[in-house]
């Protein structure tokens, strides 16, 4: 009866409670956000990193991948090294280079492009076509797209521009085997793959990669793994996953603390809304207290009652606030894939069950305590004292 | 007008069935007991609204509490009630000494064996009459098929029985009141505080709502009134006099 | 000329030409002006040693600011004898004649020479300034929910102010007084809450910005400055709060004057 009255009590302020269940919504929907942003773009990129079966990555001592423009030279070598390391089921290695792409004489666009073993590559998902053999490339979705060109087609590619007479150096005729969902890519980004031996041939960096993607066995421990090979080739870098998404996470973290600056701020406001809804219908319900405390009612009853109050503008808040936050992070990831250099199948915005959970639920029940107080206050007023001001 | 009907055969029983409701000779025994507001609790320091009283309240009585305004009735309604504590004296009530109980059991006393009817009537707005009427019911955990089946017969017994699903808002001044009443007898109590039960209501209500405490008191539950109304001091059958805090008469009433 | 070398292996060694190392690099090995550090360019072998002429405070850069390389900078030559690629520069800084047109220069070096892509400082600042045009959306789009949220709750607070106030707000239309004078009292009421909670809130945000601008600074190690409370940011804040004072007060107003007054005094 206690929480009937409660909640019809809410009811009965139909518009103070609707408002504030939208601030709550509000204020918990930017909750769910900021819980959603605090780790979304590392487990978004860890996800990624392991999309197609090789989280470790070995890259030249001290370099993160594609962080410089150094290179692991006697790459075959070390490739075979790195095979030979227990628990290894493949190893794909990628080289990084610039070329520009030919159109009648003139060669002004330039292409990252990735020499990559065709059998055992990382970078790309074919779309359409097949894998490049000699002379063929692959080319990424967005380049096919604004060159209007398809499997069977052919491109010229060159590796340089010669300044001195003004025409580019080394071009060649590629056929196109296949168009790619390149993985790393930003949103648009043109970019080719071709064969590691070719790209290495033309750029003249014989032997050399820029980095190693390796596959562990099916029963390998990543970071077992990733020690082994650190053993193994010890003037080389490996990073497993986690290693990559600490150094990531190390550089947005201006995210990660203004998500928890955010979060803690619409926490707060979502919590000072209840509060001051609370407090004030206790206040207004001085007098209703006193009498049920002059009939009777116990105390913790009373309670019952304020906190059920408390816990259904919470609770209905952050049901509001779900939907609202899930729809808010869509947009502003939008926003924020705008960031140059940030593959386009990552998310900003991830949502993990548990961390939002436990951040609506600690709202929630935060939401459903800040009434104890004005209540004890209720309670601990002079019950004669009580029941006159209320008659007056 | 509607007249009180028939006290409800639930409460009979109920009374009759009660082990709360042990017959007690003496239902109120107060002695010396002082009331003083303010910041300090002497007398020099503040308000004395209570100068040392001594009252016994037998079983089955009415007693009307009067006197001019601000002469400590209230306070002293209160006090024997356990809604306030005495600053000086002791206070039993229903064979409980008040100021050895904590809140607690003070409540739980109030809940089971006292009713309390206020001038304001002091219903809850966001429930129906009859909800009302449960409340202190569904606190001592009555079912809740007894409960709706008893506050149906009180709001008969009070006359509204075509008032359940009203909201206080809905309900008259008088309407309003005798709910209260209804509230106030839900558990059976062994006695009724009421203050100035008929202080908001018109002389044609006021006589519906005496009629009511007279029927309750016909049927056993003691009384305890404070009013200004002559016509409830004339029913009661007992009346007690305040001045300035102490009583000054005590005896029956002039007929 | 300058360039980044993201992993140079330093360790002191008695030796000749000169080399500038950041502050943080000197701090980080440690190296003082006159130490000798030996130099490697990663990938290669080849090692040559300098001796440390000077120590500079890195320009503060916004677009590095997450990464923690270290700068050196070295004679160009002395690099260049380092790499296997000899006459290459990543690019020239042009500095014009008084009165030259940068964007007809820019094109003149295109068109002669082939390959080339000239910018203007200020072409390039816009280009290199994205990812804050970026921060600076996202920013937009949590202010505006935050707004969002601040409005609603400022109606809420004066709903319940002007419910509370019924029986007053009662009285006063049975006497007599006009709505549209409950109306400018309440919204007056707002006006001044959200007056008195912008101040607040300027201070708050003083208060903030010292305690961000503190931190990251420390966190990252620069001089940069991550919050700015500008005059025209206090102003745009401070008319906000009002205005949304403004629209709550008036809302509450007019939807407690909408009621006859007889049914103010209902609960």
């Amino acid at each position: 009866m206690i929480v009937r009255a409660s909640l019809r009590g809410l009811l009965h302020h139909r518009g103070r409670t609707l408002l504030a269940l939208a601030g709550i919504g509000v204020s918990s929907a930017l909750l769910v956000d900021m819980t959603m942003l605090a780790s979304g773009l590392t487990h978004s990129f860890a996800a990624l990193t392991r999309a197609q079966g090789y989280p470790v990555r070995v890259t030249p001592a001290g370099t993160l991948p594609f962080d410089s423009e150094a290179g692991i030279s006697e790459a075959a070598a070390v490739s075979q090294q790195l095979r030979e390391v227990p628990g290894v089921r493949s190893v794909a290695p990628v080289l990084g280079a610039q070329l520009y792409l030919v159109r009648s004489d003139s060669a002004s666009e330039p292409l990252f492009t990735s020499g990559i073993d065709p059998a055992a590559q990382m970078l790309y998902l074919l779309v359409e076509g097949e894998e490049p053999g000699d002379d063929e490339i692959v080319v990424s979705g967005p380049l096919a797209e604004a060159l209007g060109i398809s499997v069977g087609d052919t491109v010229s590619l060159a590796v340089e521009l010669d300044v001195a007479l003004g025409r580019p150096r080394g071009s060649a005729s590629y056929r196109i085997s296949g168009v790619g969902d390149f993985l790393f890519n930003y949103a648009g980004e043109r970019s080719v793959a071709l064969p590691l031996a070719r790209l290495q041939e033309i750029t003249g960096r014989s032997d050399e990669v820029s980095l190693f993607a390796v596959a562990p066995a099916a029963d390998a421990d990543e970071e077992a793994l990733v020690e082994r090979i650190s053993a193994a080739a010890p003037e080389l870098s490996a990073y497993s996953t986690r290693d990559l998404t600490a150094a990531l996470d190390q550089r947005l973290a201006y995210f990660r603390q203004l998500s928890t600056i955010l979060g803690s701020i619409s926490f707060g406001v979502a919590t000072l809304l209840v509060a001051t809804i609370v407090t004030i219908g206790v206040r207004e319900r001085f007098g209703e207290i006193a009498t049920l405390r002059a009939i009777g009612v116990a105390g913790h009853r009373v309670q019952i009652g304020i906190v059920v109050e408390g816990l259904a503008l919470s609770a209905g808040g952050a049901l509001l606030g779900l939907p609202i936050g899930l729809w808010m992070a869509r947009r502003l990831d939008q926003i924020l894939l705008t960031f140059p250099g940030i593959p386009a199948r990552v998310s900003f915005f991830v949502f993990d069950g548990i961390s939002v959970a436990l951040a609506i639920t600690l709202m929630v029940g935060i939401g459903a305590l800040v009434g104890v107080i004005p209540g004890a206050q209720a309670l601990r007023a002079p019950l004669g004292s009580a029941l006159r001001e209320e008659a007056d | 007008m509607s007249r009180a009907g028939r006290l409800p055969d639930a409460l009979e029983r109920g009374r009759a069935a009660s082990n709360l409701a042990d017959p007690v000779e003496v239902v109120i025994r107060a002695s010396g007991v002082q009331k003083v507001y303010g910041r300090s609790s002497s007398e020099e320091g503040g308000v004395a609204a209570l100068r040392g009283v001594d009252v016994v309240v037998a079983s089955c009585e009415w007693t009307a509490i009067v006197g001019p305004s601000g002469c400590g009735k209230s306070t002293l309604l209160n006090v024997l009630a356990g809604i306030d504590a005495p600053t000086a004296g002791t206070v039993e009530l229903l064979g409980n000494d008040l100021g050895r109980l904590d809140e607690r059991a003070r409540a739980r006393l109030r809940l089971l064996r006292v009713g309390f009817v206020f001038q304001r009537f002091h219903l809850l707005p966001v429930l129906t009459a009859a909800e009302n009427i449960e409340l202190p019911m569904a606190e001592a955990g009555v079912a809740r098929r007894d409960r709706r089946q008893r506050s149906r017969e009180l709001l008969d017994f009070v006359g509204l029985g075509g008032r359940t699903d009203h909201r206080p808002p809905q309900l008259s001044g008088g309407e309003q009141q005798r709910v209260a009443i209804a509230r106030a007898v839900a558990n059976q109590p062994d006695v009724v505080f009421a203050d100035e039960p008929t202080g908001e209501l018109d002389s044609r209500t006021s006589a519906q709502i005496l009629e009511l405490f007279s029927s309750l008191n016909a049927h056993g539950t003691t009384l305890l009134t404070v009013t200004h109304d002559p016509e409830i001091a004339r029913r009661a059958r007992r009346v007690i006099e305040m001045s300035d805090g102490r009583i000054v008469s005590d005896g029956r009433p002039a007929r | 000329m300058f360039i980044a070398l993201l992993g140079v292996l330093l360790l002191p060694l008695p030796v000749d030409p000169g080399i500038l190392v950041e502050r943080r690099l000197a701090e980080e090995l440690p190296a003082s002006v006159g130490d000798t550090v030996i130099a490697r360019v990663l990938g290669g072998t080849a090692e040559r040693a300098f001796v440390v002429a000077g120590i500079f405070e890195r320009a503060p850069d916004p677009n590095r600011i997450a990464r923690n390389d270290y700068e050196v900078r070295f004679h160009l030559p002395d690099l260049e004898q380092m790499l296997p690629d000899h006459d290459r520069v990543d690019r020239f800084a042009i500095e014009l004649r008084s009165g030259a047109d940068p964007e007809a220069t820019a094109r003149w070096v295109e068109s002669l020479a082939f390959g080339t892509q000239v910018y203007e400082s200020v072409t390039l600042a816009d280009r290199s300034s994205t990812t804050f045009r970026v921060v600076s959306r996202f920013h937009d789009a949590i202010g505006l929910v935050t707004l969002l949220a601040s409005g609603i709750f400022l109606l809420c607070l004066m709903v319940i102010r002007v419910d509370g106030r019924r029986p007053d707000v009662r009285t006063m239309r049975l006497i007599g007084v006009s709505r549209r004078t409950i109306v400018s009292a309440v919204v007056a009421e707002a006006v001044l809450i959200a007056a008195v909670a912008s101040v607040l809130g300027v201070a708050m945000g003083a208060v903030l910005t010292f305690g961000v601008n503190t931190y990251f600074g420390a966190y990252y190690d620069t001089t940069l400055r991550f919050a700015i409370l500008s005059p025209r940011i206090v102003v745009v804040a401070a008319s906000l709060g009002v205005a949304l004072g403004l629209i709550a007060g008036g809302l509450a107003a007019v939807r407690i004057v909408r009621v006859p007054p007889q049914r103010l005094g209902e609960r």
